[in-house]
């Protein structure tokens, strides 16, 4: 699938992040923003990536401000920052959920 | 443990992040409509049961110390809305105060009253957008059993879920 919009999900609050996702030719950029991310930042940006993997994107760029989110979060937001920046989901549906 | 402090019905993860999209909108049209500092209250409760007996008591505790401390500051306030249900009790307030007092005053709650711990006080603000412990200076928030900064814990899920039930036990018993 391709991003042909830009798009935002999730919020700022605490355990929360907030992706935005953008079109981009030619790669796929992820930056992360985390004040844990010494910590966890390669795990979040593995989480991010395996979704975009997952749903077949394979140009974009995808900026996490993230306040201490766990994976199933980021999973979700990003998910459904996807979602919202594509304009034919043909991947599995069920990816979705 | 009083299982019982803790049962309820669980909360999908997708009807955790919606209320949280809601309560930001909501609080987004207080912070335009009033144009004051708006106060988000809601109980510190890990695991997938939000709504429990537990939380609502924590809750209710949380919105009797503010209104409390609202009185002895003479802040004047506004409960602008209360939620309840599977995804947990939630409560805001627009309250005319200066944004870094009210934080500074959260935080003191949420560090000498007994079921402080237990209570997420965060502090909006129109101009400032979120006020937090470190901007001001203040101590982080720690983590209930093992003294670290909490945020590190709840990330790496240091403790289990038993653990973490059985720390707020303890606290809602010694508050008792």
């Amino acid at each position: 699938m391709k991003i042909v919009r830009e798009a935002l999900a999730g919020t700022l609050e605490s355990s929360d992040l907030m992706v935005r996702i953008s079109p981009l030719e030619g790669e796929l950029q992820v930056v992360l923003h985390s004040e844990v991310v010494h910590q966890f930042g390669p795990q979040i940006e593995k989480v991010a990536r395996d979704c975009l993997a997952g749903l077949g994107i394979e140009e974009g760029l995808v900026v996490i401000e993230d306040k201490g989110a766990l994976d199933c979060v980021v999973a979700a937001r990003v998910r459904t920052a996807i979602a919202r920046g594509v304009d034919n989901w043909t991947a599995d549906w069920s990816a979705l959920t | 443990m009083d299982e019982s402090l803790f049962s309820g019905p669980v909360a999908e993860l997708e009807a955790v992040l919606a209320a949280r999209d809601a309560r930001v909108a909501r609080r987004q049209d207080a912070l335009s409509g009033l144009g004051r500092p708006v106060v988000t209250v809601t109980p510190v409760m890990p695991g997938p049961v939000k709504d429990c007996a537990a939380s609502r008591r924590v809750q209710q505790a949380a919105l009797d110390a503010l209104q409390q401390l609202f009185r002895d500051r003479e802040w004047p306030a506004r409960l602008i809305s209360t939620e309840a249900g599977p995804t947990g009790p939630e409560a805001l307030y627009a309250v005319e105060a200066a944004p870094e007092a009210l934080k500074r005053a959260l935080v003191d709650l949420e560090t000498a009253a007994p079921l402080g711990r237990l209570w997420d006080l965060d502090v909006t603000d129109p101009q400032l957008g979120a006020l937090s412990r470190r901007g001001l200076g203040l101590p982080v928030r720690r983590c209930m059993i093992c003294d670290e900064p909490a945020h590190g814990c709840a990330r790496s899920r240091a403790h289990s879920l038993p653990e973490l039930l059985g720390a707020i036990e303890t606290i809602l018993n010694a508050a008792s």
